[in-house]
């Protein structure tokens, strides 16, 4: 009888230490991550092996950024030249290859000739889009060697004031004075130039341009001497940039 | 794979070339600020002598003079052995009257009268040229004097080319007879 009691007794308080232990269980059960839905943190042995494996993760990735930039050498033809440009623009970063961009300026010009004394005033926007393509071995690098294709177009008014035309065989005067003449151009640009990576997110640049006049709006008296964006007049015209570019 | 290192003197001798290059582009297209006007920039208006019997060039061989109606000015004078005029138009007016003078060498005279109507617009081509006057011709009329004062005389004109500016494109075409018809 004795060692009944004992038997039972003994049950009893192995299943009264039992069921705490399992409440315990079930609660951080339910508390916790399954094991198997656990992020594990990996530890590199130096810097570089964990840029080289964060490098090799983000191979496989199509859209590498975007970046923002600016040309500095149109702002210094504004300044010093008789005309120029302030130009900024947004590029997208495609596997390292492909670098669709979209470039919009501000075409200035506010000039006398001395010799001529006839003025020229026109300010207008221009656009372009188009589409670089770097050509350099090592893409990851940041140092690019870019060739790229652009569609361009403007649309401005100008003034043209000058002194009256003389004629000198009959004597006549002409007025030389015209406001708001309405010109505008399509154009097409071939670029090529290299960019420099000059800290993590921050790259310099040059693009040399050719570009080719494809369609022209002319006023009655001709065409316009300067248009925004493509410089002076003419069926082509060569130029260059000189860019700041930031990784965003 | 190049050290870290040699990335730096890598971006450094970038950075100086885009420098370089840089310097070179800004100065671009002020290297390329040449003057655009045309070398040839008269605006006249280009006329050809013809025979009207066969239709061929004609070289004068009498001499001609022309001047503008009411006005004491001579545009050419006393032209023998060619067979091109270039004639100034007036910018104002919308009609210019022309007075041909022949004179034989036998002492003979005659005038011709040539009315060109059209109209004149001002051409701008860039801030560092002069600017200029074009014309559109309209219509052309003429007068002929009997082959009894002077056995040459203007038999008719035709309109080659309206335009009048600086691009040395015959406009006029003069047909000169010398016998009755």
């Amino acid at each position: 009888m004795i060692l009944k009691i004992l038997k039972y007794s003994f049950a009893l308080l192995l299943i009264s230490l039992c069921l705490p232990a399992k409440a315990q269980r079930d609660k951080a059960t339910a508390d916790t991550v399954p094991p198997q839905q656990r992020v594990r943190g990996i530890q590199y042995e130096s810097k570089e092996a964990a840029a080289a494996a964060a490098a090799k993760a983000d191979e496989g990735k199509l859209l590498k950024g975007f970046a923002v930039g600016g040309d500095v050498v149109g702002i210094a033809m504004g300044i010093f030249a008789p005309y120029g440009q302030y130009e900024g623009f947004f590029r997208v970063n495609l596997g390292n290859r492909f670098f669709p961009i979209a470039e919009v300026g501000w075409g200035v010009s506010d000039h006398t000739d001395e010799t001529t004394q006839i003025h020229y005033k026109s300010n207008a926007p221009y656009f372009r889009i188009g589409c670089d393509y770097n050509v350099a071995n090592d893409k990851k690098s940041g140092n690019r060697i870019f060739f790229g294709l652009r569609y361009a177009f403007t649309s401005f008014k100008y003034d043209l004031d000058g002194p009256d035309l003389a004629d000198p065989v009959y004597g006549d005067a002409l007025p030389f004075s015209f406001h708001g003449l309405k010109g505008g151009q399509h154009w097409l640009e071939l670029a090529g130039g290299l960019e420099a990576r000059i800290c993590r997110f921050f790259h310099i640049g040059w693009t040399l341009r050719y570009r080719q006049r494809i369609h022209e709006k002319k006023a009655d008296v001709g065409s316009a001497w300067y248009v925004p964006g493509y410089g002076k007049q003419g069926n082509h015209a060569i130029s260059g940039t000189f860019n700041l570019v930031f990784d965003l | 794979m190049m050290r870290k290192g040699q990335t730096l003197i890598y971006n450094i001798c970038m950075a100086a070339a885009v420098g370089a290059v840089a310097v070179l582009a800004a100065l671009l297209p002020a290297s390329c600020d040449g003057m655009d006007c045309p070398l040839d920039n008269v605006v006249v208006m280009q006329c050809g002598l013809y025979t009207s019997e066969t239709g061929e060039a004609l070289s004068l061989t009498d001499t001609l003079t022309i001047r503008p109606a009411g006005r004491d000015t001579v545009l050419v004078n006393r032209a023998i052995g060619t067979g091109t005029l270039l004639l100034p138009l007036r910018s104002r007016t919308g009609q210019d009257t022309l007075l041909f003078q022949l004179k034989s060498a036998a002492g003979q005279e005659a005038e011709d009268t040539v009315f060109i109507t059209h109209s004149s617009s001002v051409h701008f081509e860039a801030v560092d040229c002069p600017a200029s006057v074009f014309h559109n011709i309209g219509s052309v009329r003429w007068t002929s004097h009997p082959l009894a004062e002077l056995p040459l005389t203007i038999d008719s004109v035709s309109v080659v080319r309206t335009t009048v500016d600086y691009d040395d494109i015959e406009n006029l075409k003069i047909f000169l007879r010398s016998t009755a018809h």
